[in-house]
């Protein structure tokens, strides 16, 4: 985490899906996971302000998606870029997010 | 040569006979010959060409468009400043369109995914359904 920099992470979601949830629910979890641990070492920085977390309702914003290349749901975007299109585990997940500090 | 009578013609490509005629008569499709009882025959050619005229006329290409571009399929090396010109527009429109049918593509598979994804129904068809309902009560 060399400069850790404002984050937007986007969850492409879709009434009725379960796998939606649970994507979302991982990288609320994820985010403060990350508050703990950048909180030890930059007690000024909180990873819940840095990382804008936004659910979407793909059925909503349905052009934003298919020129983002979302196929599917639960889909996750970071900094803009499609990086999942489905759920990751926590680690993978954690993996990408910090690849952007 | 192989050459086919108008009947086979209107089976392999789907094109009526009054059409095939019609295109004769405008020039659109040349040098068709005829049978010793006045049969028209058509040539590998003129299938290529008809081919050719069906996918122009699918991207709403007029006749006389369609007509100047066959005068380029036939000769490009010697085609005139103007349908080299044209054609290069149509190249162009041909490229939009598929950048469009590329982006209807990618909707529909992600909206047949939700579809498939669900497992109370299509909330696609079910948000379009409310949409429709929320209109008619706005109305």
């Amino acid at each position: 985490m060399s400069k850790i920099r404002p984050l937007s992470i986007e969850i492409f979601c879709a009434p009725d899906c379960n796998r939606c949830g649970r994507a979302v629910a991982l990288v609320q979890e994820l985010i403060q996971e990350l508050d703990q641990e950048i909180l030890q070492n930059k007690p000024h920085i909180s990873a819940s302000e840095l990382i804008q977390l936004r659910k979407i309702n793909v059925i909503e914003e349905i052009d934003y998606a298919v020129s983002l290349g979302v196929r599917a749901t639960p889909a996750i975007v970071i900094d803009g870029k499609l990086s999942f299109t489905s759920t990751p585990n926590k680690q993978v997940l954690k993996n990408e997010i910090t690849s952007y500090w | 040569m192989k050459l086919h009578r108008i009947g086979d013609v209107t089976r392999q490509l789907g094109i009526s006979a009054d059409t095939l005629r019609y295109y004769e008569k405008i020039g659109l499709i040349k040098n068709v010959t005829r049978s010793e009882s006045g049969v028209r025959l058509f040539s590998e050619k003129h299938l290529s060409q008809l081919k050719f005229i069906k996918r122009t006329q699918r991207m709403n290409f007029s006749l006389s468009e369609i007509g100047d571009l066959l005068t380029m399929r036939d000769d490009p090396q010697h085609a005139r400043t103007e349908i080299r010109q044209l054609t290069r527009a149509k190249l162009q429109a041909v490229e939009n369109h598929l950048n469009d049918l590329h982006t209807l593509k990618n909707e529909l598979t992600l909206l047949v995914n939700l579809c498939a994804d669900s497992e109370n129904g299509c909330p696609i068809i079910d948000y379009i359904d409310d949409e429709s309902q929320q209109a008619h009560i706005n109305d």
